[in-house]
This record gives structure tokens, sequence and C-alpha cells, in this order.
């Protein structure tokens, strides 16, 4: 019997249960994306749940922001005073495995794992991500492959993926050319505002003002790179080689036949990338995205991370059930007949279970050696031989 | 329906008394000299409870009171850490300010207002007895790999041997200065909050109340600065292992050490019954001594920053119900300051044994609610007595006025009884006593482990040589 404390129990709030529908739908989201990562030669990691405190805070990649919305305690050994973390992130845990371990970069590792963040507004505190992290990945041809195994795998689903493109080198170099350096609290407040608090920085710069005017439009094609380049040789200079590397990604994945919009007003978190950053988006909406990185450990780095539970959710209203054949022993005489029955089913890829009675859509019975068989149409069928047996199901299935 | 009104204890006591007063709010038995923890007026309008301001806020949140008084700096220790606690900030109230200063220690080299690049504060030990707000200080201070050592109180003891920086709450700079600590920043000022339950505000009739309280509220909120990174460079001290440290208790738990180091041949210039120094002067060469909060000692001694200590059982055990692999453990039981820990519910609560009490609460089909200065002992407690669904509420002090509102019972200690029996309250059966004792390390850190040694002696020696008397 149940307790009465047991029985009013709810799950911790924030966190996951993933129901059958959606651990279905969840498997195809992860076979998806399992197959177009190894069809580009990536390999399978898997990192601890709980990592120590100090990982995060001497990576130096996560926000302040991030930070203060960590899963922190201490340990049964906490006496030490050393602090540990629900894993907040997956790319520093697995550049730091990588690094332990020893492996040669480059290297080329993907993952499915949760990771635990507390948000203030919404109950999401568990996320499942599908994530790739190519560790030393040369330029261009890094940033092109992580892409398009993300292109893949939404088109896999059964999605029409977009890439949105942008480089944060763009507008860091417009800050520091119309600023001397970036302004102290910049990263912050446009994470916070967006990229048009970028105009707040600009006021004694036209030249710089009228190219984040022009930046912050987004469109398909080159041409608005080719502009903007022409603007950043009097506003920022230093913009120019970042414009020139995203023109190339941008070109390159348009002539492999996918749909590209540069949006020089999304920065994807501008401190903890370096380079070009991208997002993944159907359907009006994103899911999931990227880009170039440095972390402790790894000078440059090309990662991505697809929201393989809200793909899943998504999905999960056209998961359907496995038919599974009841198979029902009419006395415990022909209980080993029975499992017999269920083994030759499995080893034909036909699930089947014990049942106690037959009143499930496809049931066999099983009574001394004759098999009663009816399938979902209602065929019903009478055979003593198990490949028979198994044909028939084979056929109705 | 009785509106709940949460008052703080301690300095701020007799200012809120004299505002309640003014305003014309009737709360029975908040005099600074009374000892009663909760009443209500005589009408039954208002139900008053006092607190430490520390568990004013959480209280509120919790919704187990409409209103409350505190300080806002305790306000925004909780919201620091979470920002989805339901207690809404109503406005300032006339009462004292005070402010947070991270400090360091003149022998890092740093001049006031003078903050370290990231890299020199690399590994950097930060202490705190605000450890949310000292979390949040590091992180935008951007101080890699830091450590954080949350503590019950004389944080400024620590630089610069077992800190490099420390959160300080003082009344201003100066303070911190005359405390011999460098202020490096102001972090928070503040002053006194008037708080309320989202809820409650929602959907109690909180209106007269409020009336009365509304002419004294100011303007103003509580200033919260979390500066980044500076680019001065600093120097690092770490505590020496050629000597052997000894933490000695400040407060209440200081009343009989002196007597039991003066028994045991060991004296201290500075630290005796009517006051202390930080670092009293030991009379034999190669201890070295600081005065700290006695509930610290046992972190204190695993980490290795001090080698012996004179603490308490109960604290002890605490600490090693929280990490049962820590390698602190008792050297000698002193045998003074004697008292009982045992559960404590309402005199009316219909038990008189633990095993009574038992079936009363796992009946309750509902989390049993379990207030305690130990909490880590109470979780232990309920464990060990098959308790299936229990809630653990850390409490900071004045848990006396817990019962029966606000928990089922608590996990408590007493010497006499007097405070329970004032409260109303009437202790089970005791699970432990606690007396004071000396806590030592497993594993010496101190290359002196003789000299460890030597002092655990010199305690043992002493409590034989009073038995025998």
């Amino acid at each position: 019997m149940t307790s009465p404390v047991l029985s009013a129990a709810t799950r911790s709030r924030g966190m996951r249960d993933l129901l059958p529908d959606e651990m279905r739908a969840f498997r195809r989201v992860e076979d998806a994306f399992r197959s177009a990562a190894t069809r580009w030669g990536y390999d399978e990691i898997r990192t601890p749940t709980i990592e120590t405190y100090n990982l995060f805070t001497r990576a130096g990649t996560l926000t302040p922001e991030m930070l203060s919305h960590v899963y922190t305690f201490l340990d049964w050994d906490g006496w030490s005073g050393e602090r540990v973390v629900l894993r907040p992130d997956s790319t520093i845990p697995v550049v730091r495995a990588a690094a332990q371990a020893g492996m040669t970069n480059p290297a080329r590792l993907f993952y499915v794992q949760n990771v635990f963040r507390f948000h203030e507004n919404e109950d999401d505190r568990e996320e499942w991500q599908c994530g790739i992290e190519y560790l030393e990945a040369p330029p261009v041809l890094g940033e092109l492959e992580v892409a398009s195994i993300a292109c893949e795998t939404l088109l896999a689903l059964g999605f029409e993926p977009s890439v949105r493109l942008s480089h944060v080198g763009v507008m860091r170099a417009v800050l520091e050319a119309a600023n001397g350096a970036v302004p102290p609290g910049a990263y912050e407040r446009i994470a916070a505002e967006g990229p048009a608090a970028m105009r707040h920085y600009l006021a004694d710069a036209p030249s710089a003002a009228a190219f984040v005017e022009v930046a912050l439009r987004p469109a398909s094609g080159t041409s608005l790179l080719d502009n903007l380049a022409a603007l950043a040789t009097s506003a920022a200079p230093a913009a120019i080689p970042a414009l020139t590397e995203l023109r190339g990604i941008a070109a390159a994945l348009t002539d492999s036949g996918r749909d590209v919009t540069v949006d020089l007003a999304f920065t994807r978190g501008f401190e903890y990338y370096t380079g070009v950053v991208f997002d993944f988006m159907a359907r009006g909406e994103s899911w999931g995205g990227g880009g170039r990185y440095a972390a402790a450990g790894v000078d440059s780095a090309c990662g991505l991370g697809i929201e393989a539970e809200r793909l899943a959710k998504a999905l999960a209203p056209g998961s359907r059930r496995n038919q599974v054949v009841a198979v029902v022993p009419e006395s415990d005489d022909d209980l080993g007949r029975a499992l017999q029955v269920t083994r030759a089913l499995h080893r034909s890829g036909i699930a089947a279970s014990l049942a106690a009675t037959a009143d499930a859509a496809v049931t066999v019975v099983v009574a001394g050696e004759q098999l009663r068989a009816q399938t979902a149409a209602g065929t019903t069928g009478m055979m003593t031989r198990l490949d028979d047996l198994v044909e028939m199901l084979v056929l109705a299935k | 329906m009785s509106i709940k009104i949460a008052l703080p204890t301690g300095d701020p006591r007799a200012s809120v008394g004299e505002l309640l007063e003014t305003a014309g709010i009737d709360v029975v038995g908040y005099e600074p000299s009374s000892r009663v923890l909760r009443s209500v007026n005589e009408t039954g309008a208002i139900t008053s409870r006092v607190f430490r301001e520390k568990d004013i806020p959480i209280q509120v949140a919790l919704g187990n009171y409409d209103l409350g008084i505190c300080s806002d700096l305790f306000l925004t220790e909780l919201q620091v850490r979470f920002p989805l606690q339901r207690v809404v900030r109503i406005g300032s109230l006339p009462g004292a300010m005070s402010e947070v200063w991270l400090c360091a220690s003149p022998q890092s080299g740093l001049a006031e207002r003078d903050l370290p690049s990231a890299a020199a504060m690399d590994g950097a030990r930060i202490v705190s007895e605000l450890p949310n707000l000292a979390d949040i200080v590091a992180i935008h201070l951007r101080m890699p790999g830091y450590k954080l050592t949350p503590l019950l109180g004389s944080a400024d003891a620590y630089p610069p041997e077992d800190a490099e920086f420390v959160l300080y709450p003082c009344a201003g700079p100066e303070v911190a200065v005359a405390k011999g600590l460098v202020p490096l920043a102001r972090i928070y000022r503040g002053g006194l909050a008037l708080i309320a339950n989202s809820d409650s505000l929602a959907n109690a009739p909180l209106a007269g109340i409020l009336a009365k309280l509304a002419p004294f509220l100011r303007p103003g909120e509580p200033d919260l600065s979390l500066p980044g990174p500076g680019r001065a460079e600093m120097a690092r001290f770490g505590r020496s292992y050629d000597v052997v440290r000894i933490a000695l208790p400040d407060g209440h738990a200081q009343r009989a050490t002196p007597s039991c180091l003066r028994e045991a041949g060991i004296e201290f210039d500075g630290y005796d019954e009517k006051a202390y120094v930080r670092r009293p002067i030991c009379n034999i060469p190669g201890v070295e001594a600081k005065v700290v909060r006695p509930q610290d000692m046992p972190q204190l001694v695993a980490l290795g920053m001090f080698d012996i200590a004179v603490s308490g059982r109960d604290l002890l055990h605490e600490h090693l119900c929280r990490f049962p692999g820590s390698p602190v453990k008792m050297a000698v039981d002193l045998g003074k300051n004697l008292y009982r820990i045992g559960p404590v519910v309402d005199q009316f609560f219909p038990a008189e044994t633990t095993a009574e009490a038992l079936k009363i609460w796992n009946s309750l089909g509902r989390p049993v609610r379990i207030a305690s200065e130990f909490p880590a002992t109470a979780e232990q407690f309920a464990r060990d007595h098959g308790i299936e669904h229990s809630s653990i509420i850390p409490v900071a002090g004045a848990s006396e006025g817990f019962v029966p509102e606000d928990a089922d019972f608590l996990v408590e200690g007493t010497e006499t009884g007097t405070s329970i029996r004032a409260n109303g309250l009437k202790m089970l059966d005791p699970f432990m006593e606690s007396t004071n004792c000396v806590i030592v390390r497993s594993e010496h850190v101190t290359s002196r482990g003789d000299l460890v040694d030597s002092l655990v002696e010199r305690f043992a020696q002493s409590v034989k040589a009073v038995e025998v008397a």
C-alpha cells in the first residue's frame, strides 16, 4: 500500500519526468542527432552530473548571471570546503574530460546529457541537450561541419532548418573602436537588453553608429556583409576580418543548399563566444545554436547544443506506441511454451509480452501444442508451428 | 482573522518597539527585557513573534507570517540566492543604516578602495556571515577558483592567515578599519524594511496595520553594488605550519573556557571571563591563538586552519552528522557547560515521551516540521526515529517561538529548562548530553604534532584532577 505521504509526492520543482510518449520522441531526436554526428566522425562522451564548482569559476567562460544560477552545495566530504555543482553546462566538463584524459586535438566529440540551471521566471531547471564539441576545430571548416550536423538532425526529424549567422567579433570591434575598449558592463547590458543597447555606447561615434544601424538589420545572402565591410573601413577596421570570415561561411552554407540569414543583432552570449555564432531555426523558433569559443584547456573550439527535450515535446503528439502482442498461456502447463512463443516473436522483431487474458488487440493463446492467433485487423488463425505464427504476425504487422 | 507579524530580536528591538508603540500597534511582550517570543494582542487581531532577523524574510516568504520588519540586509541575503521567494518589500522604516564591505588585511598591500585583478585573486579565500552575498561578490569579481567559508561570526578575525577577503557587515568603513581591516568596496547599504508575503498582500486584511505603518515609511531602497575586478596586485599569507594554532571561543561559550585553560596550565594574555582580544598571547612558546565563534570551529579544524579548538560536543556532533568523513574528533571532554538536547514540543502536546510523540507525528499525513539550530542533528534524529517525511527548518536562534504554529517540534538544547518553560514548551526524551570539549584533527597538519599532543594531555590531566578533587 502506498503511504499517504508518498501518494502526495510530486517531483522537485523544475525537474523533468519524460513519460513514455515523450521518451519515444526523445529517442527519435537522440537517434537522428547521434546518426548525423557519427556520420561526420564524432565520438560520444558523457561527463558526470556533479562537477567541482571551481571548474566553472576558473574557466571564466560562464557569465556572473549564469554562475549565480547554478545548483551548488557541499559534498559529503564538504568539510574540506570544496563545493560541487550540478552540471550547469556541458562544454566546460567536456573540455575538462578531454584534457584530463590527455586526448589528442583536434577531437570531435558529441554528447546527449542534461544540464541544471535555476531560472527565475520559469520552471524548467533541467534541460536535455544534444551537443557537439569540436576541440581545436580548424577555422571555417569547423563551423561548416558543426552547422551541417545540426541541419541534418533537424531535417531527419521533419523540420526545414534555416541557419541564422552572426559573429561576436563584429560588434566587439565596433565597441572597441568607439570607446577605446569594451566599456565596463557593456556585455551584461547588451545581453540583458539586446544588441540595440549598442546605441548607448556609440553616442560620440557617428560612423560606428551608422555601421550598427545597418548591421542590426538581418538579411539573407552575402550583400549585407559586403556593404558592412565597406562601412567598417572607417567605423571599425578591426571588424573586417570577422566580416570576411562570416561571409565565407554564409556563402558556403548557401552554396550547399542551406537557408541562411545573417543577423548581427544576434550575439548568443557575447562573452562565451569568440567568433562565428549560429542559431538553427525552424517553424519560427530556435531549436539550438552554437559557435566558436575558447575555454580553459582549449584555445579554440566549435560547438553546438540542440534542445533535445523541446524537440521531443514538439514531436511527442505524433509518437505512437509500438503494438505489443499478448501471449496468453491457457494453463500453467503452457507457461514454458508461451515463453518459447515470445522468444520466437522477439527474434523476428515483434514486441510481445505475457498476459493473463486475451483482451489486447493482437493476441496469441497458447493451449498445449495449439496456437490461436488474432491480429488487429480481426484475422484469426490456428496453428502448431512457431514459424507459421511468426509469418502470420509479420505479414499483419 | 489574526494578522501575523514577525519582529526582530537583538539590536533593532528597542527602535522597532518604539515605532510600533508610536504607530499605535498593540504588540504584547515586545519590550526589550521580555523573554516572550510569541504573543497575541488583547483584541486577538495581531499575533506577533520574535525572530532572529535572519529568519524573518524566510518565515514571511514561507507564508508563516503576513508581515515582517527586519534589516534589508537579510532580505538581500535571501534574495540574491533565492529570488523567487514570495516576499514583497513594501518600503523602508526608520532605523539604523548598516553597510557591508569587502575587506582585506593590511598585509595584502591593498589600499582602501583598491580592488585586485582577477588573476591576483586566483584561488582566493573569502569568509563571511553572509555566504549568499559573498558568493555573488566573488562571482562578479571574477575570482577564479575562489573558496568560500561561511561563518557564524567573528569574520574580522580571519585575514590574513585564514582568508584573503572578508565580507564584513558594519556601520561604516571606519568600523572595518578599527577592526584592523582594509575596506576595498562597499557592497551594500540599507536600513530597516517592512516586508510582506505576496499572497497575504493579495488575500489578507492587512489594511488596518498597513495604514498605521504607512506614515512611517521612508523613501529609498537598499543599495547593492557588485564591482568587477580591479588592477591591483596583492600579497598573500597562509598559516604557519611550524606552530600550533588553537581556536578559543567567543561569546556565550567563553564562560567556562578560561577556567578550563587555567586548570590545564595554559594561560592566555588577553582572554578571560571579562574580555578578550582576537589574538591572545599564549604562555607556551609555539602556540598561536585566535578567538572565533565556537560553531565554526569543527570546520576550521577540519580545514586545517587550526590544530586544536575548545568547542562543544553538540557542535562537533552537528558537524559530523553533516560531514561523516570529516577528520575532526573529540580529544578531551572537558565536562563543563552541561546541557541536554532533545525534541521539544508545546506544553499541551498530548505526549510525554518521544515514542508517544512519534506515533502522533507519523500519523499527521504531511511532512513533520522540525525547527533547529542543529539542522543536521535534527535530520539524523528524524532518520534514526523513522519519521517518514520530515521538513527541517534551520533557524538562526530564538527557536522556542516556532512551536506549535511554525514547527511540530524543535531539536533544542536546554541547561535549566527555564527558557523552554517560559515559552510554554516541554522537552520529551533527551537524546544527547553536551559539554564543552577539546577537538583536534585525526591527522595533524602542523609539524608540531608533539605540541598538539602535549596540549591535549594537559587538558586530559586537568579533567582527571578535577574528577579526583
